[in-house]
């Protein structure tokens, strides 16, 4: 992992161990990484790719991203040490890509926290935070 | 399978926020107690069906792919700011 570079998206499975709110019975998803589409990304259901979720890294969205990871989680992601984003974790916020009439708006209030080393991931509630769950990208 | 052992009157917590009490254990039934705060069901249901309004059927279809380019451009904007 090069120095003083933030962690980028790489294509991979990645695995949700409790499943994704809405999508308990699927715990396997592709991170499908394509250079046209920039900072989006995709995450498709490995057994359903009819479910696919746009993503964007939390930072391109909020610089400063404040992330609260519970202990519990650090232990079910497999983290060592503090996790802080960009560095150990990747942290990605799903967007609402809209109806044409209404922007797109993005998922603060709960990103989905990646362990690169593990490929292994939840979507994290920020109880404590005042993060918008439709914050207009 | 996590499997533990627990007297009456004790209890245990699942994650942060939900606490799992053993009130009372007679003739072979268990009675419990579940405390947790009734945002953490609310919120879940929330994400939940934020989740799957965000989840895309076709990604190739012609509105994603007119909503993906326009968010890439706002995102853009976003970046030279």
């Amino acid at each position: 992992m090069p120095e003083n570079q933030p962690l980028a998206p790489t294509p991979g499975i990645v695995s949700f161990p409790e499943g994704l709110p809405g999508f308990e019975n699927h715990t396997q998803f592709v991170l499908l990484v394509d250079d046209e589409l920039g900072p989006l990304f995709f995450l498709a259901s490995l057994g359903e790719p009819r479910i696919t979720l746009p993503v964007v890294p939390i930072q391109q969205l909020q610089r400063d991203y404040s992330l609260e990871v519970p202990e519990p989680d650090c232990r079910l992601l497999g983290l060592n040490g503090e996790p802080e984003v960009g560095r150990n974790i990747l942290c990605v916020a799903v967007v609402n890509l809209g109806d044409g009439t209404r922007a797109a708006t993005a998922n603060l209030f709960a990103p989905i926290v990646v362990n690169p080393e593990n490929w292994t991931a939840k979507q994290i509630i920020q109880f404590n935070s005042m993060y918008s769950t439709a914050f207009e990208v | 399978m996590l499997v533990f052992r627990r007297q009456q009157g004790e209890s245990f917590l699942v994650g942060d926020n939900v606490e799992v009490r053993i009130l009372e254990i007679s003739q072979g039934q268990v009675k419990i107690g579940v405390v947790a705060p009734r945002e953490v069901a609310i919120f879940r249901s929330e994400i939940a069906n934020l989740n799957r309004q965000a989840a895309l059927s076709d990604r190739q279809s012609p509105a994603v792919r007119g909503a993906i380019a326009a968010l890439q451009k706002s995102l853009g904007r976003r970046g030279e700011k």
